[in-house]
């Protein structure tokens, strides 16, 4: 019987991010729970992801390579998931809250009758051998401590609510590689338009620059654009710059959009509406540019500028590009 | 009988029928609308005939054009005498007025009044060929052009038929025509006398009763139809408070205005009354902040769809093409502030605003397209009460800390302060309502609030069509006041003010409603706050925006100039102010809708404030306050100062700030 | 052909803070004033979804089914008011909103006491309690096929179901044979505004009401954690605001305060 097993999703070859985040929370409760940290690996050529999550130095790892994974396809990835947990009955499976991972989760805990421990930001064994946590709910709005008996759970925690744990290079371990039998599928699907997104991903980024209604339209997102490039930052978006169709969806931040914790968040022309906040409320710093002094945006915010938009971000474009001119002629 | 003879009766035979078939086309659908109730009272409605055709009252507010329509107006109606000679002698040769003095001082006034009237009409080219006022832009400048040359050619040929029959020495009256003998007596040096003149005269007379006929033939396909619709439509006008809409019964088949057909027979009545003067198109917010609206050319452009209608089908439903997207854009629809500049300014009492909300009436409650902003709004207050959805306050919390009892149901107070949503759910208005407690604790006035009992009045709802929602509200509203007692209701709000003085009393609701600055006025003159102001205040300089739904919709300008001279201001006026104020861009739900950032009418408004140089702009209503609040931002941004130059302050704020009593409830500013 | 949309009944999403009020004698989160509950935002746009797929498939009946432990019935009512054809409000005290199986099991013995689904339309989520987990569960209970996270639902040829799928980074269509479960999200789009007519037959029509013991819905199992506490977390920042003396100057300053506090870094590493 295996302990934790680790589900390391692999995006487009790429091992995701969350990842580390999970291998922190395994490390903070394998003591209490039994047998080890298991590690599964699911996709289709995958080996050197596999290869990457190995440096957690998980006790076993567990790979299913399969064409039939290529794709992000709920039902065919969670079949391989819950093979995996047949074989290796793990007492805490520990997925990712990315669009696959949590629906993964659910189908899992759903199909083996496991609890699921949704969107957790802390957590902890009980002396009982059941677990406490705590996650928010109402949009970021109440925490709830919630607590749960005897395993096997589903754990899915929160991106950004815990450490990235550091990749150890230990021994290598070999791979446990397993056949995929699934049961016949019921849903198909077809191969993923992935829009290309400019620059870096909100989710990876160190920097996020964030522009919202107060934009007033699609054209001043290329000032946000310049300034991302320059401080080698992402753009991201609020709901209502989604919707109004300025730009892609995949930059929207917050409970519908992404969550994410970067080390500095630049809101410019966003209200900071809860539904927003929660999605980069747990980043390191925080500025806000409003033309409203009453924005709720400056309630969370480390610095504020009161002003125009434009007015403020083209000058701070050009005095960061101005620097880092001067800084490019001092090397 | 001589063929002349016969000619004239054919030509006026022929005249009259085509005219009375003309006229019978407009009729139609006045006759086939459904009647609105507005026969009675008389007497208000004939006095304001009086006042305002012969009178000339709202005309008036423009000299120029004033006394330029005075003259014509009064020529016209003098020259109906000469009218009734050209018809009288067109059916008989013996026709005469002699025997009430058409020979004696009707020719004397003919020949003063054609010079007036010739006046008249040198002026009103004189306006539209060389002054060209703005107004007019989008008027049908043909149509003018064709009516004063029909003007002058009846007047013209009056004069030279009176002339040549002097000339001709057929006429004894050269001491009762003193213009046209002038002119005769050119006309001889000029050799015209004897069977020229006799000649001429039977030429000009043709000329005087050809135009006159033209005239009469032209008339109901013209803007010049008002001389015959103006005095109906004046007296038609609507007597109601200007705040009151109709309200619908939401049961009928068709919510709202979607065709021209449901038009009441006022309504329809007012498109033919429209001079397209402009005077409405002058004043309106909407048009000068560049959007598709101008009041006139709404007017126009629903005249010449209901006459397109007409001609393609009779008047029935669909006839023409559709009204809303055809004739009458949404975008043009949605533009409207509701601000009733332009039915102040109407001469003819044209109503803009109730129709703008008709169709309006249709796209909220039939066909569901509500521009975003404002949709968002609205489900709002059906959802919660308010429309500021995202708000982080709830009712209360504006006042916390301050001593307000909150009236439960079955107690009593004598004030109940009603204070709207924007001051309990907005960061900025709070402060009003704030410095409005600390003023009625000063002053000693019983007063309470209902807190979370409050809902939405629902003025903006019923401004942008959704009369469902404002309904709801208003009945919810009603019974919530029904169940606790007070003297009277104070609000820092006009559009609750509005609203639950002139609207809910069709919901079974009378109150006594006053505004704050009603009330705030009475407490000075009463001595009650005097008292405590302090005496080393400096006169600030302030210059007052008044609030269209405290103002134009319910007459109050002078209470808050007074508080404000007694908090020690010296009032510099805007050039727009009092009934001619022009709107902050927040009134009829527009402070929920995304105004494109080059068509602000905030920005407008801000720039004349800036103009006066006062260091403050006052207000007395929450969304002035939060519009020309965000205006004089955007204003000093474009003139690229580093603050605004204007503080935007609501009256009781100010009034608030000159009291002595220093107070730790009062934010540092 | 018949769908149904499952809706749930939540606290208004947009509720501030100092209006919540925490009861943890009974583990439930409650708003202080009179501020009435609102349907979930995702699944007013599984109603949207639904109405758009009757604009092609004239005789789709469309069914709202919620569970809860009680309702504000004027407010589920406005699934009627946009065009459901059917609203059933199942209400028993057992059914708490946050805990998604006793829900599951109620909507799926009502789905199937109605004679069954052609198709099934949830929200992606709840926005109170966030766990996503009933179309999961009714997918199992009712044995049919679950796609997730559409921003597009259609049907072809009667028989099946297709979707544009959202992903992180752009989207991928999916399909099922019918009888299928389909979660929506917002990029769907809005519910629409309905007509004050359609308002005013939804006033006369009622919700049919279903008391859970006539359902048959089978016991659920106990898996949902217990909530042992609840807290209005604290965010407590300081905003520093930027003073310069116009919008240029305050960018400029915004720039070198961040240089100075190494909050950025020019040519670093990406
Ligand atoms: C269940 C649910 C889920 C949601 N999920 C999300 C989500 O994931 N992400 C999300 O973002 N929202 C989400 N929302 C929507 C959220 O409630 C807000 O509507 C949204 O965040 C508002 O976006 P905004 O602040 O950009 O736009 P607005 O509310 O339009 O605010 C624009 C801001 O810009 C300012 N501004 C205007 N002009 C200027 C200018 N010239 N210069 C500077 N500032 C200016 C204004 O003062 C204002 O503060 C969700 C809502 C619900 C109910
Ligand atoms: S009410 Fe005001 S905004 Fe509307 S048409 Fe008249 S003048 Fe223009
Ligand atoms: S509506 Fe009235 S003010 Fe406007 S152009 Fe016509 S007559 Fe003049």
């Amino acid at each position: 019987m295996a302990g934790i097993l680790i589900v390391a999703e692999v995006d487009a070859g790429v091992l995701r991010p969350e990842y580390w985040e999970l291998a922190t929370v395994a490390r903070a409760v394998s003591a209490s729970i039994p047998g080890g940290v298991s590690v599964a690996v699911i996709g289709a050529d995958v080996a050197a992801a596999a290869q990457q999550a190995a440096g957690i130095g998980p006790d076993t790892l567990h790979v299913i390579d399969d064409e039939r994974l290529a794709n992000p396809w709920p039902e065919a990835h969670a079949a391989a998931l819950i093979q995996l947990c047949g074989e290796l009955s793990p007492q805490m499976v520990l997925a990712p809250r990315s669009i696959l991972g949590a629906e993964i989760a659910a189908r899992l805990a759903v199909r083996c009758g496991w609890p699921l421990l949704q969107d957790v930001v802390q957590i902890e064994a009980t002396p009982d051998g059941g677990l406490q946590a705590v996650r928010p709910v109402s949009g970021g709005a109440v925490a709830a401590t919630v607590r749960i008996g005897a395993g096997p759970w589903v754990v899915v925690p929160r991106p950004r609510a815990f450490a990235p744990a550091a990749a150890s290079a230990v021994a290598e371990i070999t791979p446990t590689r397993h056949a995929f039998a699934p049961p016949p599928f019921a849903t198909a699907c077809g191969t993923p338009q992935r829009v290309a997104v400019q620059g870096l991903s909100v989710d990876r980024a160190k920097i996020v620059v964030a522009g919202g209604g107060g934009l007033g339209g699609p054209e001043p997102f290329t000032l946000l654009r310049e300034v991302a490039a320059l401080v080698g930052g992402a753009v991201g978006a609020s709901r209502v710059a989604v919707d109004s169709g300025w730009v892609q969806s995949t930059m929207q931040v917050g409970l519908t959009g992404k969550t994410i914790a970067p080390d500095l968040y630049i809101a410019v022309g966003i209200s900071g509406a809860i539904q927003h906040l929660v999605g980069c409320s747990s980043s390191q710093v925080i500025v806000a540019v409003n033309s409203d002094p009453a924005a709720p945006i400056f309630g969370i915010a480390n610095y504020g500028v009161v002003g125009d938009c434009k007015e403020v971000m083209t000058a701070f474009r050009d005095t960061l590009a101005t620097r880092a001119a001067q800084a490019g002629r001092a090397v | 009988m001589s063929i002349e003879l016969v000619l004239r009766l054919v030509v006026l035979l022929g005249a009259f029928v085509w005219a009375g078939f003309r006229f019978e086309q407009l009729a139609r659908p006045l006759l086939a609308a459904p009647a609105e109730a507005r026969l009675r009272p008389f007497l208000p409605r004939a006095w304001g005939v009086v006042v305002n055709i012969l009178g000339h009252a709202r005309l008036m507010r423009k000299p120029y054009s004033g006394l330029m329509h005075m003259m014509m107006l009064f020529g016209f109606l003098f020259l109906l005498t000469a009218v009734m000679q050209v018809f009288g002698e067109g059916v008989s040769p013996l026709f005469t007025l002699a025997a009430i003095g058409g020979r004696t001082w009707i020719a004397l006034g003919q020949d003063v009044f054609a010079v007036l009237l010739l006046t008249g009409v040198a002026m009103a080219t004189y306006q539209r060929v060389v002054w060209k006022p703005a107004r007019f832009v989008g008027s049908n400048q043909r149509d003018a052009a064709i009516i004063l040359s029909l003007i002058s050619a009846v007047v013209v040929g009056m004069l030279l038929q009176n002339s040549c029959h002097l000339a001709a020495g057929r006429d004894a009256l050269a001491a009762w025509r003193p213009v046209s003998s002038a002119i005769a007596s050119v006309l001889v040096a000029c050799g015209v006398t004897g069977a020229i003149a006799i000649a001429g005269a039977t030429a000009f007379a043709w000329m005087h009763m050809l135009a006159i006929l033209a005239f009469l033939v032209y008339i109901p396909g013209s803007k010049h139809l008002h001389v015959i619709v103006g005095v109906p439509n004046v007296y038609f006008r609507d007597l109601n408070s200007a705040g009151r809409l109709v309200t619908p019964d939401l049961e009928q088949p068709k919510l709202g205005l979607s065709d021209i057909a449901q038009l009441g027979r006022k309504q329809a009545l007012d498109l033919y009354a429209c001079t397209e003067c402009g005077r409405c198109q002058e004043l309106c917010p909407a048009y000068a902040s560049g959007k598709p609206l101008s009041p006139k050319l709404l007017i126009m452009n629903m005249r010449d769809h209901l006459l397109e209608a007409q001609g393609a089908g009779g008047h029935r439903e669909g006839a023409g093409g559709p009204l809303i997207g055809g004739a009458i854009s949404e975008e043009t629809i949605w533009s409207c502030t509701t601000c009733r500049a332009c039915m102040e300014a109407c001469p003819l009492f044209i109503e803009h605003v109730p129709k703008i909300v008709d169709m309006r009436r249709h796209l909220s409650m039939e066909a569901g397209r509500v521009p975003d902003g404002i949709s968002g709004a609205m489900l709002s207050v059906e959802q919660r009460g308010h429309p500021w959805a995202g708000t982080r306050f709830s009712r209360l919390d504006w006042c916390r800390d301050l001593d307000v009892r909150v009236l439960a149901p079955g107690e009593t107070t004598d004030t109940l302060l009603w204070v709207g949503c924007t001051a309990a759910f907005d960061a900025r208005a709070q402060k009003v309502a704030r410095a409005l407690v600390r003023l009625l604790h000063g002053a000693g006035v019983d007063f309470a609030i209902l807190g979370d009992a409050e809902s939405c009045t629902g003025d903006a709802a019923r401004r942008t069509g959704n009369d469902y929602l404002f309904q709801l509200q208003a009945s919810a509203n009603v019974e919530t006041l029904n169940t606790r007692a007070f003297r009277r209701i104070v609000s820092i709000c006009p559009h609750c003010v509005n609203t639950l003085k002139n609207e809910y009393p069709d919901f079974g609701g009378s109150y006594d409603v006053v505004h704050h600055s009603q009330l705030l006025g009475e407490l000075m003159g009463q001595g009650h706050l005097r008292s405590m102001l302090r005496g080393d205040r400096e006169a600030l300089a302030i210059t007052f925006h008044d609030p269209c739904y405290l103002g134009r919709y319910n007459g109050e300008f002078e209470a808050p100039r007074a508080v404000l001279a007694g908090a020690g201001a010296a009032i510099a006026e805007m050039e727009r102010s009092h009934g001619r104020s022009f709107c902050c861009g927040g009134g009829g739900g527009r402070a929920f809708a995304v105004e494109p950032p080059d068509q602000r009418v905030n920005v407008l408004r801000a720039t004349q404030a800036r103009a006066t140089s006062a260091a403050v702009v006052a207000t007395a209503c929450p969304f002035c306050l939060l519009m020309l609040d965000d205006g004089c931002k955007a204003v000093a941004r474009l003139e690229g100062d580093s603050t605004p130059l204007q503080q935007v302050r609501d009256i009781a704020e100010i009034l608030d700030d000159a009291m002595r009593v220093a107070d730790e409830t009062r934010a540092p500013t | 052909m018949r769908a149904v949309v499952c809706l749930k009944q939540v606290i208004d999403p947009l509720t501030p803070a100092t209006s919540l009020a925490l009861d943890v004698q009974d583990m439930k989160i409650r708003v202080r004033a009179a501020a009435p509950p609102v349907i979930n935002g995702f699944d007013e746009q599984g109603i949207e979804a639904a109405l758009r797929l009757r604009e092609t498939i004239r005789e789709l009946e469309i069914v709202c089914i919620a569970a809860s432990e009680r309702f504000n019935t004027d407010v589920m009512k406005r699934a009627l008011a946009v065009g459901a054809d059917q609203l059933i409000l199942v209400q028993d005290p057992s059914l708490d909103t946050w805990n998604s199986y006793p829900v599951a099991y109620a909507l799926a013995a009502a789905i199937r006491q109605i004679g069954g689904a052609d198709l099934v339309l949830c929200g992606r989520q709840g926005s109170d309690w966030d766990n996503g987990l009933v179309p999961y569960i009714l997918a199992d209970l009712l044995a049919m096929p679950l796609l997730t996270l559409a921003k597009r639902v259609n049907i072809a040829d009667g028989k099946r179901v297709e979707i544009e799928r959202v992903l992180a980074d752009g989207s991928m269509t999916m399909e099922a044979a019918l009888p299928a479960i389909v979660t929506v999200t917002s990029e769907l789009g809005a519910l629409r505004m309905p007509s004050v007519a359609a308002r005013l037959t939804a006033a006369r029509k009622q919700p049919r009401q279903i008391a859970l013991a006539d359902l048959g819905a089978g016991a659920p199992p106990a898996l949902a954690p217990e909530v042992i506490d609840l807290a209005i977390p604290v965010t407590g920042r300081n905003c520093t605001f930027i003073e310069a003396a116009d919008g240029p100057g305050a960018g400029v300053r915004l720039a070198e305060t961040l240089l100075e506090t190494g909050a950025v870094r020019l040519g670093m590493e990406r």
